[in-house]
């Protein structure tokens, strides 16, 4: 089960960026995140299933911010960045949209009977279950979340 | 993603589904998939070969579910892989679209429906 808070600070004096990428607001967005995390995660010693949660958090975050994110039809653009922590891998995505901390978000239950199922509200409650850790802040205009995953020795 | 569908005794329909169920796949198999649904009474979705399950994924399995159960059917999930069925687990689809082991269970509880 995820922790969360506002930890961000201590996490930047002792972590090691090791890429970043930048992303315009478009829906094909979310596939070009998922080939660079892909690219980026070779040469790092993760398991399957990190390498699942981390695909799967970045997905649901990035379609979020595209799909919810701004109230314009302007261009913008989402920062990724990877970074070590120790035996943690850190995967902060940043962006200038409404401010939206997906922390104190709630997630409405299930209705019981499919009939009434009305479709979407997952992708966030995926992230907190799946990622170890998640910060949230907002400096300014932009928001950064960032996402822990562990790194396997 | 691929999506391939097959009629079995019964009335069935069982579509095995291969690749990633994320934005991309799912946009691939998204008119195909509301296609089989929207005219079959009893469906069985085969997800051993599926890798990967994004939110995107799950609203179309929802969706489509709820096509098949409006003409008074059910959709039955058989295989996922254990990443892909946590995923649906925590989401709790699970608890709507019912999960099995094997093709045989599955089929049988068409059966009994």
């Amino acid at each position: 089960m995820v922790t969360v808070g506002d930890g961000t600070a201590d996490m930047q004096q002792r972590s090691t960026r090791l890429a970043s990428y930048q992303i315009p607001n478009s829906i094909c967005g979310v596939s070009q995140a998922n080939a660079w995390l892909a690219d980026r995660i070779t040469s790092l010693s993760v398991s399957e299933q990190t390498w699942f949660s981390m695909r799967l958090c970045l997905e649901e975050v990035m379609t979020n911010i595209i799909t919810h994110a701004f109230a314009d039809d302007d261009g913008h653009v989402i920062s990724l960045s990877l970074s070590r922590l120790s035996d943690r891998l850190v995967l902060t995505i940043s962006d200038d949209g409404v401010p939206f901390d997906p922390i104190s978000f709630e997630r409405q239950s299930l209705p019981g009977r499919l009939e009434d199922v009305e479709p979407g509200g997952q992708g966030i409650h995926l992230v907190r279950n799946f990622a170890t850790d998640v910060h949230y802040r907002r400096e300014g205009r932009t928001n950064h979340l960032e996402l822990v995953f562990p790194l396997d020795s | 993603m691929k999506m391939c569908v097959e009629s079995l005794a019964g009335d069935i329909k069982k579509i095995t589904l291969t690749g990633s169920l994320d934005i991309a796949g799912a946009g691939e198999i998204d008119m195909q998939l509301s296609a089989v649904c929207g005219g079959a009474r009893q469906v069985l979705i085969d997800m051993a070969a599926v890798d990967f399950l994004a939110s995107i994924g799950i609203r179309s399995l929802v969706m489509n579910a709820k096509a098949v159960r409006n003409h008074g059917g059910k959709m039955l999930i058989v295989a996922p892989q254990p990443l892909v069925e946590k995923v649906l687990q925590t989401s709790g689809i699970h608890e709507l679209i019912p999960i099995f082991a094997t093709e045989a269970e599955a089929i049988a509880e068409l059966q009994v429906a």
